[in-house]
């Protein structure tokens, strides 16, 4: 099968299994509600606003390998979710040994971390439509920015929920992420505006 | 990866590397860069692109590329570059004792 069709099939279960288990959340311990609502939703929001903004470009190939690469993120990021919760309600709801219970956030936490390793390795290859339209200058130095600064993240969440206790790791997987984001998106402010400050000359 | 290792090797593949890190360049801007003739630079380029490290886009008579490097080919470039790896310039034992020689 190919790849592209392993990431579709992958996404739409991660999907799945998040609003699962937002629901049995929602089962178990309805207030506040809108938490459940919230995790449910922002995955498949976030998947439909990549595949209706993802633009094929002249190039179908590119499209469908970034679109890839995008699907297995989300399915990645959606599996490692609904691990970390789900494994949380089981315990809550004294299906499995509360003993189990750092285990399960553990490995979400891993998968966390993987995943962002994995995605910011291939960040610098994907050439984006949307990255060569807006930026065709600097597009690239951010792309690299932004995929060391999410490896470097990634290793660093593994390291947390390798070596700390897991309250310790989850809070600071928290502030890490953050930093990584509030790097990669600043990054991509600094080069909008120095574009809008001073315009690169017009290639022949 | 084989193909990555050679052509991360060699230094001029590499400054072709460093400078499409800056971006897009021609094919006849880079060559305008290197004292190699032009047969020589395509085959350079031909060893990177199979390498998948850089991607040539054709508008008419103009090939234009742009460097597909992923963070850890990024990296191993880093590691090539630090230790001047096929650099026939590079400091080694061998060269480090020959020049002792000459200077004593």
């Amino acid at each position: 099968m190919r790849a592209d069709r392993i990431a579709l099939r992958l996404a739409a279960v991660a999907v799945a299994s998040v609003g699962a288990v937002a629901l049995w959340g929602f089962v178990v311990d309805p207030d506040p509600a809108f938490r459940w609502v919230l995790m449910a939703s922002w995955l498949p929001a976030l998947w439909a606003f990549l595949e209706a903004a993802q633009e094929r470009g002249s190039d179908p190939e590119v499209g469908r390998r970034i679109m890839t690469m995008h699907r297995f993120t989300i399915a990645w990021i959606g599996l490692a979710l609904a691990v970390q919760v789900g494994v949380k309600l089981a315990v809550h709801e004294h299906m499995l040994s509360a003993e189990l219970a750092p285990l399960g956030r553990r490995i979400g936490g891993l998968m966390l971390g993987t995943g962002l390793i994995v995605f910011g390795n291939h960040l610098p290859t994907l050439r984006s439509p949307w990255s060569t339209r807006t930026q065709p200058f600097d597009w690239q130095r951010v792309h690299r920015f932004a995929g060391w600064a999410l490896v470097l993240g990634g290793v660093g969440i593994c390291l947390l929920w390798l070596a700390l206790p897991v309250a310790a790791a989850a809070r600071a997987t928290g502030q890490l992420l953050a930093l990584v984001m509030i790097l990669a998106v600043g990054r991509k402010a600094v080069s909008v505006v120095a574009r809008l400050v001073a315009p690169p000359p017009a290639r022949p | 990866m084989n193909t990555v290792f050679k052509a991360l090797s060699d230094p001029t593949r590499r400054r072709v590397l460093q400078l499409l890190g800056e971006g897009p360049l021609t094919a006849g801007e880079l060559a305008d860069r290197f004292e190699l003739s032009k047969p020589t630079m395509s085959g350079h380029f031909s060893v990177l692109r199979e390498a998948d490290l850089i991607v040539a886009e054709k508008r008419g008579t103009t090939i234009t590329y742009h460097l597909k490097l992923s963070v850890l080919e990024d990296a191993l470039l880093g590691f090539a570059r630090a230790f001047r790896l096929g650099d026939e310039t590079a400091p080694t034992p061998e060269r480090a004792v020959e020049g002792a020689g000459r200077a004593g």
